[in-house]
């Protein structure tokens, strides 16, 4: 799944015309970027979360994420916080 | 000739360090795009690369610029204190750079706003006698003002992580901006999978109810990691915050409830003239006002 969905992710950082075609009319950018139904529905929906659980459904990307292969991904990763502070005062 | 002769110093001082490096940098908020040339060629170049990125495609794209990459994430586990794996990250980092290489730490957003390892691990590196150093990267907080079209600079603004700023009772004024981060895990110091205990919201919304009023308008607000979604902005009054869905990396901003009175007495002192100021406008979202305001400077 992932080089041409990834390659296709950063275009739109290099390309804003292809981003603002994106926005105006999805169906026809997503069949001209040689996807597979299931990523141009992925993209189509507009769900993050489910967008990062189908993509860590690739074992070659939770595997570059750092995830063991029998945990879970996280939803969403927290920032780190304000450990400093507490232990400093 | 001072500029020559700190150089020079500066120069003798790197020759003196332990081979051997640091340098941290950010991938930015979204997916790439705000990840900076010079970010990109330290994370090219590196001899050893670890990091730890909220996003798989990002990890992807990492260890495909540079194959000694590798992620941090698995010392985080389920209800493991997060203190004791930053601990185990920074130890990590170090142990490469004690090798003798030329390393390179990558964590998402600004690599020094919320990310307790980097700056500690910095430290630690010079305290050991390695060259380190961290490069800005593009944070929340400065998507935040680009989505939301805030200028810190109009009231002031007042930045705290959610749990910080009940548990230290922070001050803060009501006239002036006010964001709040993390407010999906506050008082929560693990590490979950899963979703956040939200009691804390709760809390924060009483707390908050104490000071502004209950029907104030605030934003809850989280950056879009995608270049083809839009960030999520929800227009709640500030007494329903508990109510509503939100994400362990949510933000909340407040705008300011009061205006903030000028104190005359100092714009004598600084020579400032107080009509040009009170006819300032007030937003620099309404065009009219703004060009009333611009055209009667002329």
């Amino acid at each position: 799944m992932a080089s041409n969905f990834t390659h296709f992710l950063i275009s739109f950082g290099e390309d804003p015309q292809q981003l603002e075609d994106f926005k105006q009319n999805p169906h026809a950018v997503l069949d001209t970027a040689g996807l597979t139904p299931a990523e141009k529905s992925l993209l189509l929906s507009g769900n993050i979360p489910l967008i990062r659980s189908a993509l860590l459904t690739d074992p070659g990307l939770k595997e570059a994420m750092g995830i063991p292969a029998d945990h879970s991904p996280p939803t969403k990763l927290p920032g780190f916080i304000y450990i400093a502070q507490i232990k400093g005062s | 000739m001072a500029v020559k002769a700190a150089r020079a110093l500066e120069n003798k001082f790197e020759t003196l360090m332990k081979p051997g490096s640091l340098t941290v940098v950010g991938t930015g908020i979204q997916f790439i795009g705000q990840l900076t040339l010079e970010a990109r060629a330290h994370i090219k170049q590196a001899e050893k690369v670890l990091f730890l990125v909220s996003e798989p495609l990002t990890a992807d794209w990492i260890r495909d610029v540079n194959p000694t990459a590798e992620s941090l994430y698995p010392y985080y586990q389920q209800g493991k204190a997060r203190i004791n794996s930053y601990v185990e990250m920074i130890e990590r980092i170090l142990c490469e750079v004690r090798k003798g290489l030329r390393v390179c730490a990558v964590f998402y957003g600004h690599p020094g706003v919320f990310v307790y390892p980097s700056h500690e691990a910095i430290t630690q590196a010079r305290l050991e006698g390695y060259g380190a150093k961290m490069l800005p990267g593009i944070s929340s907080e400065d998507c935040l003002f680009a989505d939301l079209g805030i200028d810190p600079a109009r009231t002031g603004c007042q930045s705290f992580e959610a749990t910080d700023f009940l548990i230290h009772k922070r001050k803060f004024d009501t006239g002036c901006s006010l964001i709040l981060w993390q407010i999906g895990c506050i008082g929560d110091l693990t590490f979950n999978v899963g979703p956040y205990d939200s009691r804390g919201l709760h809390v924060l919304t009483e707390y908050l109810c104490q000071y502004y009023d209950a029907a104030h308008p605030a934003i809850i607000y989280e950056a879009a990691e995608y270049p083809i979604f839009d960030p999520t902005i929800e227009h709640v009054p500030l007494a329903k915050l508990a109510e509503t869905q939100i994400s362990p990396i949510s933000t909340l901003y407040i705008p300011p409830q009061t205006t903030a009175a000028l104190d005359y007495e100092m714009l004598d002192r600084l020579g400032i003239d107080s009509h040009l100021l009170a006819s300032a406008p007030q937003s620099i979202n309404n065009p009219a006002e703004s060009k009333k305001f611009f055209d009667e400077l002329k």
